[in-house]
């Protein structure tokens, strides 16, 4: 199968030659297929959310390559790399960072406005993603009086409303509750039957032998074990 | 092109943190009001004073003796209209009684249309004629006497009308002591326009004495007082204006300052650098035209319906209390504000909007 | 101090200097870009000169939109003056005052032509990945920003010695038409200005650059005294009114601003492919058809005056 994620002797290193440099990631080789689900394990502090940073173009790597649908994202400026987040990945970040004072509605729409779309099909692709991620019935109010669980959900939903190709999580359950996180686990399903591929950064054991998950990661000190 | 989806989104944020931006809206639109007001005082008073100049005659003659004005007389007139394109002559009588009581001037106006016992006064002189209990009539004190006249008409105080007061022709002679064939200064009709140069040189040829001025020269005057006043007002103004504008740019610098995990929420989801702060733009203008137009509309309120309280003695001095200004708005200069205050208002966002835009957006991950 | 003269013209000073004052942040980051500039870098501080160089493009759009508007402004302020300058009609006495004047005008102009080169070059290297015209778009962008310390100066030096007692020259004076040059009369002047028009169309068509550039500076001379000398009087209907300024006010239904505007676009459009393409060394076709468009909008608009006026009353001026 075509590889959707390539990575290639990818180096993250903090405060580059100075005193307190720290070497977060070393010699990163991985290839994710389209369509798989990978998980990356590791304790926290072991770069993790480094790795998962530079896939997304959050970041720059100091050295490598990442091939994204064979394009490498490494060194892109600042307008691609933009238009890379906004339309090929999907995040879901461990304190949900949406939008404080929005509504849910509002806050699944902002990933949208940057496309010139009409309003109709605006609204299409919003309420799909809320049914997606099963919000709907939710989606006029502010995100401040939601629960962690429907706070994952409209980030969730924020993160399909493009329609990527590619969803990152990073720690996806730490700040749900054990039904929460089932909950989860079912959608990381979902996804799977979707075509999505998905790559999660945890350290919850909630992950572990999970049957439809393709890859498991284990990563220590900014290395692939 | 620009996307409408982003414009409205960029208002819905704004209206989310519509608190953090009262201060830039509140100072803005103070800063907007001071300077409209200014500009629509000055406005209408020159538009007053050209009305004014309008109803005179191309060219104005007046007398001089060692440096100081002179009546002149039939003979002046006389001879000036056997100057060829001269159309018509007119001796004007007008001149200044001192008003001892009150230490003041009072302007002298002939009114044809009035008989001998009876004048029409502003309402700034009539104030302060009623300071000294003349409500009805006021007597004028003359070389041969007392000459009694009945209040008949106030009129409004403008500019030019302030200290005026409208009498017959006889009776503006007895109080500004000039004989029958004495005049002030001499009206001149001509015709043709291109003349008037011309014939001013001719009519100084006659009386090296005398002194012409011509309608032109006049407006020349007028206007060099005003935009010459106006332009240092505008500098006082923009000394102001730049300290304000520090205080806006600290203010608008911490109010972004704060949003900074905001943005690097939006820059996760895919804003591109240029899409901030294309945002803050689009905000920040939003504020800026919302100030202007209720800058611009409070400075109509307090100048046109109060009367620009204050503002008024700085510009008109003390004795200004009974001016009204004629409302006129301009729409040049409505867009010279708008150039004066939107422009450096938007120029001051673009560091700290930039500034914000390019920051870290590591923070989304912890 | 004729610089306190005006309202309009201290405002014009204060927000050329803020224009200025930005543009001296730009130059900044532009120096540090152009002696660190390094793209296969992967260090923090190559990704911090990236970055500024989005400080330097919200820069510029922000002064060349505020100096499309200044320069109308300025237009403007000059006929609002002719009211104070002894002699002066129109903004020709005005802007004839002193010797500063036209220079300014043609610098303003120019200035206005570099800046929309410094976008379209600044466009391409944003859309290519690598940013292929870095430098170039910097030198060019710290070219502009001497040029504007200059016109900032000759703003100052024109506003301060606008003689307000002598009497200055006027459209009647200034423009003769024996001042035609090269001794050229008003035909020959006509026959050259329809030729260089089908030149363009026909060299804009075929995209030819380099013809289109050449055609197009003769043209701008040419226009300018075909539209002062022999265009400009159908326009006034009086034969000897002869003024580029006058057409500009409202007694022409400001027509003037429709026929300068749709030459200097023109022109622009017409001369921009050839420079565009000098520095990035590509073809650089996509603008020919603004030329075209914007050159047959002026050439109609001022044939027009001619032929109405030719059509009410039966014979020319
Ligand atoms: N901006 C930074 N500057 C310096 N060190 C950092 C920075 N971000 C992360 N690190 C270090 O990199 C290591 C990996 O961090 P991270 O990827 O967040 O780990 P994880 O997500 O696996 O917990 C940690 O030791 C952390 O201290
Ligand atoms: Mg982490």
């Amino acid at each position: 199968m075509r590889s959707k994620i390539l990575i290639r002797n990818l180096y993250k290193i903090y405060n580059e030659k100075k005193e307190n440099e720290f070497f977060a990631l070393k010699n990163i080789n991985l290839n994710i297929k389209c369509g798989e689900i990978v998980i990356i394990k590791g304790i926290s502090g072991s770069g993790k959310s480094t790795l998962l940073s530079l896939i997304g173009a959050l970041s720059k790597p100091s050295s490598g390559d990442i091939l994204v649908n064979e394009q490498n994202i490494a060194k892109l400026p600042d307008i691609f790399s933009s238009q890379y987040r906004n339309e090929e990945v999907g995040f879901i970040f461990q304190s949900f960072n949406l939008v404080d004072g929005l509504s849910v509605y509002d806050n699944v729409k902002a990933p949208l406005v940057l496309s010139n779309i009409n309003q109709d099909e605006l609204k299409k692709k919003i309420n799909l993603a809320l049914e997606v991620a099963n919000i709907a019935h939710k989606s006029q109010q502010m995100v401040s009086n939601l629960s962690g669980g429907e706070k994952q959900r409209c980030a969730i939903a924020r993160a399909l409303v493009n329609s990527p190709s590619l969803i990152l999580a990073d720690e996806p359950t730490a700040n749900l509750d054990k039904n929460n996180s089932l909950i989860f686990v079912d959608i990381l399903k979902k996804f799977k039957q979707l075509n999505k591929t998905v790559v999660v950064a945890t350290h919850d054991t909630i992950f572990d032998n999970l049957a439809f998950v393709d890859t498991y990661v284990n990563i220590e000190d900014g290395a692939i074990i | 092109m620009i996307n409408k989806n982003f414009v409205d989104f960029s208002i819905l944020l704004l209206l989310k943190d519509k608190k953090e931006y009262l201060f830039s809206f509140f100072i803005f639109t103070f800063i907007v009001f001071l300077a409209s007001s200014i500009l629509f005082i000055s406005d209408s008073i020159k538009h007053d004073l050209f009305i004014a100049l309008d109803k005179q005659h191309q060219i104005i003659v007046k007398n001089t003796k060692s440096g100081r004005y002179t009546p002149l007389s039939e003979e002046h007139i006389d001879s000036i209209l056997q100057i060829s394109g001269v159309d018509n002559v007119k001796g004007k009588v007008d001149g200044y009684y001192y008003f001892a009581q009150d230490r003041r001037y009072f302007h002298i106006v002939v009114d044809e249309s009035l008989d001998e016992h009876s004048m029409i006064i502003s309402s700034e002189i009539k104030s302060i004629l009623a300071k000294f209990k003349y409500t009805t009539q006021f007597n004028f004190l003359t070389q041969d006497g007392i000459t009694s006249l009945d209040i008949k008409k106030v009129i409004k105080s403008n500019i030019i009308s302030n200290d005026v007061i409208l009498v017959n022709e006889d009776i503006a002679r007895k109080i500004l002591n000039m004989d029958e064939d004495e005049y002030s200064y001499l009206d001149v009709l001509v015709p043709n326009n291109s003349e008037i140069d011309f014939i001013s040189l001719k009519i100084v040829d006659l009386y090296p004495d005398i002194k012409v001025k011509t309608k032109n020269d006049l407006k020349s005057d007028y206007e060099y007082v005003f935009y010459y006043k106006g332009g240092i007002f505008m500098i006082l103004y923009i000394v102001s204006m730049i300290s304000f504008f520090i205080l806006l740019k600290n203010q608008i610098s911490s109010v972004f300052g704060e949003k900074k995990r905001e943005i690097a929420i939006f820059r996760s989801i895919g804003f591109a650098i240029k899409d901030i702060i294309f945002l803050k733009f689009i905000q920040n203008s939003v504020v800026a035209l919302c100030s202007y137009f209720l800058g611009v509309f409070l400075a109509y309120i307090f100048v046109f319906i109060f009367g620009a309280p204050l503002l008024k003695n700085i510009f008109l001095g003390h004795d200004a209390s009974h001016i009204i200004f004629t409302p006129i708005v301009d729409v040049k200069t409505l867009f010279v504000m708008f150039i004066f205050t939107v422009i450096p208002f938007l120029a001051s966002i673009l560091l700290p909007a930039w500034k914000i835009a390019v920051e870290d957006m590591s923070e989304v991950i912890k | 101090m004729s610089l306190f003269l005006l309202n309009d013209i201290v405002v014009f000073i204060f927000i050329e200097v803020i224009l200025l004052l930005l543009l001296f942040i730009s130059e900044f980051s532009v120096l540090k870009v152009l002696k660190y500039w390094d793209f296969s870098a992967t260090t923090t501080f190559q990704y911090a000169l990236e970055k500024r160089n989005y400080l330097v493009n919200t820069i510029i759009y922000f002064t060349v939109s505020v100096k499309i508007v200044l320069f109308i402004f300025f237009v403007k302020s000059l006929d609002e003056l002719s009211l104070l300058v002894p002699g002066a009609m129109c903004a020709t006495g005005v802007i004839g005052a002193n010797s500063y004047g036209n220079i300014l005008l043609l610098f303003k102009i120019f200035m206005l032509f570099l800046l929309s080169i410094w976008i379209i070059i600044n466009k391409l290297d944003l859309e290519s990945k690598v940013f292929p015209y870095i430098k170039e778009k910097y030198y060019l962008f710290s070219f502009i920003f001497v040029l504007t310390c200059i016109e900032f100066c000759l703003e100052l030096f024109y506003f301060m010695n606008i003689p307000l007692s002598v009497p200055v020259f006027c459209c009647s004076t200034v423009f003769k038409l024996d001042n035609l040059p090269f001794e050229l009369n008003t035909s020959g002047l006509l026959i050259i200005y329809y030729l260089l028009f089908v030149v363009i169309l026909i060299s804009s068509y075929y995209k030819k650059s380099i013809i289109s550039f050449f055609a197009n500076i003769l043209f701008l001379f040419t226009s300018y005294y075909a539209v002062t000398y022999f265009f400009g009087t159908y326009i006034y209907e009086l034969p000897n009114h002869k003024c580029p300024f006058c057409m500009l006010q409202k007694e022409y239904f400001y027509v003037g601003y429709f026929i300068w505007f749709s030459l200097f676009l023109g022109v622009f459009f017409g001369i921009s492919p050839y420079i565009i393409e000098s520095i990035t060394l590509k073809k650089y076709t996509y603008l020919h058809k603004y030329c075209i468009l914007f050159t047959t909008i002026f050439v109609a608009l001022s044939t027009y005056f001619v032929v109405s006026y030719y059509l009410k009353n039966g014979v020319l001026l």
